[in-house]
C-alpha cells in the first residue's frame, strides 16, 4: 500500500444552526477552503468521499449526487459512508484506501450535516425537533420505543457499569472532563460555545440520565468540514507539511448485543485502536502520543475512551484528569478544540474536525492554543450512538 | 406582503412518512405479548443459546431459533436514573420522572434487555444492580417493546 498524507484542510465555525446555507453550500465552503490549503487546483482532484449520517436532518435522501453535482466534480468517483456518529471515522478510512490503494491520487473527504433545521411545530422548538427527528438513528425495534435519549443510553450501557466494575470515574472527574473542554473551546474561535464554567456549574446543571447531567453531554450543531488525501508522491510535490495517516482501523463491535464482557465498555474501540496501533507501529500510546480527540458524547465517553485507546488501565481514565494528563498542557491533551461537549457535534462531522485539528496541532498552527508536539503523533477516535461502531486513526507528522 | 429580509425559512409539515410495518421473524414474540402477556426468548437449537432481545436466527450458528416462554422476571445488571424526556419513547405516560432505565437479566435468558422500570419512590437509589424486577403488561398492546414495562418484584 502507499502512503497517504493530508495535504489539506477546511473548517467552518460550529453554529447551533446555520441559517444562512443550506447544506450544499456549506460543503462547499470548507471544499474550497481545504483545496486553497492544499494549494492544488480543483481539476488536480480525482476522487471523493463523502461522510453524510442522516438525511432526514436535511431532508433530502441520495443527497451524495447533489453535493457532487454542487462541488462541479462530474465524471469522478463519489462514494457516500454513514455509520452514525462515527461515520466520518469510517468515511474517513475508505478515503484512505482510496488513496493508499492507487485507485486515487488526490481524494477529497466532505464531512458534512445540517441538524438544526428540525422544528417541532407543537412545542415551537428546535431542540425537541432534533430528538424527534434523529430517534430513527437508534434500533427502532429492540431500543427507540423504550430508551431515553443518547446520553441515557451511554450512561446506562457503558459509563454506569464501568464505574461499578472498575470503580471509577466519579462525578467530581465527570464535572473536570466538561470544564476542560469548555477552557478549551473558550480559546477556539471556531467553537461554538465560549463560556467559562465550574465543576459546580457542571455537576449543578440538569441531569439527564444520572450522572451524566446536560453539560456532561454534547452539543448539537450544524457543521461541516473537508480534507485532502494525498499518495506520498503528490504529497512530497504539494506540501513541505505532510501529515501522514501512519495507522486506520474500524470496528463493529454491538453493545446493544448486552453481553456480560461488553457491558461497560466500549470494545469496538478497543480493537479498532489495537488495529491501527499495530499499523502504525505505536506501543505505549501514553509516551507516544501528542494529543488524542475523542467521542465525549458524555464525558463518560471521553474517560472511558482514554483507557479503551491504552493510555492507562481500565478504570484508571480519572486518574489521567486528576493528574491534568488530558489538558492541555499536559501529557496528552484530549479534545484541545473543546470536544462535542463545547466546540460543535453532529454525527458524521465532529470526527472529521477532530481530525482537521489534529493537522493544526502537528502543523504547529494554533498560536496561544498550540500544544507541546514532541512526538509528532495524535490520534482520532469516534464512535456512534449504540457505542457499536468504532474508528480509530493515527496521524503522523 | 410583509418583505423577508433574514435567510428565509420554509415550514415542512409534509414529510412524515407512515408504515404498515412487518414484524416477520419476530411476530411469534410480540404475538404472545399481544394475546396471552406472555414474554418469550429465542433459543438456538444447536449451541442452546437464548438470546434476549430474541431474533429469528442464531446469529452465532445461524439456525433458525425456538421460542421459549419465560416468566418475565429478571435481575437489574445496571441502571440509571432517567430526569429527561426522549422523545419518541413509548413509556412516557405510564412512567413519570425520575424512572430508570436498566439492563435486565431476564431468568432463563443469556443476553440482557433493556428496558425501563418504574421505581415505587422517586428517591435514587431504590433500583439498583441486583434489584429484581418483573414485567407489567399496558391493557393496550399493538405489539412493540414499549407494550411493557418492568416494577419491582414485592
Amino acid at each position: 500500500m502507499r502512503k497517504v498524507a493530508v495535504v489539506g484542510i477546511g473548517t467552518t465555525p460550529w453554529k447551533m444552526r446555520n441559517a444562512e446555507r443550506t447544506f450544499r453550500s456549506l460543503g462547499l465552503q470548507v471544499v474550497k477552503k481545504a483545496i486553497a490549503d492544499a494549494k492544488i487546483a480543483k481539476q488536480d482532484v480525482d476522487n471523493v468521499v463523502y461522510s453524510i449520517y442522516c438525511e432526514s436532518m436535511i431532508r433530502q435522501q441520495i443527497p451524495s449526487v447533489l453535493m457532487q453535482d454542487y462541488l462541479g466534480f462530474q465524471g469522478l468517483p463519489s462514494l457516500r459512508i454513514e455509520a452514525g456518529a462515527a461515520g466520518e471515522g469510517y468515511a474517513f478510512s475508505a478515503a484512505y484506501a482510496h488513496v493508499a490503494s492507487g485507485l486515487s491520487d488526490i481524494t477529497v473527504y466532505l464531512a458534512l450535516q445540517k441538524g438544526g433545521d428540525f422544528y417541532d411545530f407543537n412545542t415551537r422548538s428546535r431542540g425537541d425537533g432534533f430528538q424527534n427527528g434523529m430517534f430513527i438513528s437508534m434500533d427502532t425495534t429492540w431500543l427507540q420505543p423504550v430508551m431515553p435519549s443518547v446520553p441515557g443510553f451511554l450512561s446506562t450501557f457503558c459509563l454506569v457499569p464501568h464505574m461499578e466494575k472498575y470503580g471509577g470515574p466519579t462525578p467530581a472527574q465527570l464535572a473536570r472532563v466538561s470544564v476542560k473542554n469548555y477552557n478549551n473551546a473558550y480559546d477556539n474561535p471556531e467553537a461554538q460555545l465560549h463560556q467559562k464554567v465550574t465543576a459546580e456549574d457542571i455537576l449543578k446543571s440538569r441531569i439527564i440520565s444520572w450522572p451524566t447531567t446536560t453539560r456532561m453531554s454534547c452539543l448539537y450543531s450544524d457543521g461541516a468540514c473537508a480534507l485532502v488525501l494525498a499518495s506520498e508522491d503528490k504529497a512530497r510535490e504539494i506540501t513541505d507539511k505532510p501529515i501522514w495517516i501512519s495507522g486506520t482501523a474500524t470496528s463493529t463491535y454491538a453493545l446493544a448485543r448486552a453481553e456480560p464482557d461488553s457491558i461497560g465498555r466500549m470494545l469496538g474501540t478497543h480493537i479498532a485502536a489495537q488495529r491501527a496501533y499495530k499499523m502504525a507501529g505505536v506501543k505505549k500510546p501514553i509516551d507516544e502520543l501528542d494529543l488524542i480527540q475523542v467521542h465525549d458524547l458524555i464525558t463518560g465517553t471521553e474517560i472511558l475512551a482514554y483507557e479503551e485507546l491504552g493510555l492507562c488501565e481500565l478504570g484508571q481514565g480519572g486518574r489521567l484528569v486528576d493528574e491534568g494528563i488530558t489538558e492541555r498542557d499536559g501529557k496528552v491533551p484530549a479534545n484541545v478544540d473543546g470536544g462535542r461537549i463545547a466546540c460543535g457535534h453532529v454525527g458524521g462531522v465532529s470526527g472529521a474536525y477532530g481530525a482537521c485539528e489534529i493537522v493544526r496541532q502537528l502543523r504547529e498552527e494554533c498560536g496561544d492554543r498550540q500544544i507541546r508536539v514532541r512526538n509528532g503523533r495524535g490520534v482520532m477516535q469516534c464512535i456512534d450512538g449504540h457505542a457499536s461502531m468504532s474508528s480509530v486513526t493515527v496521524f503522523e507528522r | 406582503m410583509k418583505k423577508i429580509d433574514s435567510p428565509l425559512e420554509l415550514e415542512y409539515r409534509d414529510w412524515k412518512p407512515e408504515y404498515l410495518y412487518s414484524l416477520g421473524e419476530l411476530s411469534p414474540f410480540f404475538r404472545a405479548i399481544i394475546n396471552d402477556k406472555q414474554l418469550m426468548t429465542s433459543q438456538c437449537p444447536k449451541c442452546k443459546k437464548r438470546w434476549m432481545p430474541p431474533r429469528g436466527e442464531c446469529p452465532d450458528c445461524y439456525e433458525d431459533v425456538q421460542w421459549v416462554p419465560i416468566s418475565g422476571v429478571g435481575t437489574v445488571v445496571c441502571c440509571s436514573y432517567v430526569y429527561f424526556k426522549g422523545h419518541g419513547v413509548e413509556l412516557l405516560g405510564y412512567l413519570d420522572l425520575p424512572y430508570v432505565y436498566a439492563l435486565i437479566h431476564l431468568d432463563g435468558t443469556d443476553t440482557y434487555l433493556s428496558h425501563g422500570i418504574k421505581p415505587k419512590s422517586q428517591k435514587m437509589g431504590e433500583i439498583k444492580t441486583g434489584t429484581r424486577v418483573k414485567a407489567v403488561f399496558k391493557d393496550s398492546r399493538r405489539g412493540t417493546i414499549g407494550d411493557f414495562y418492568f416494577v419491582p418484584v414485592d
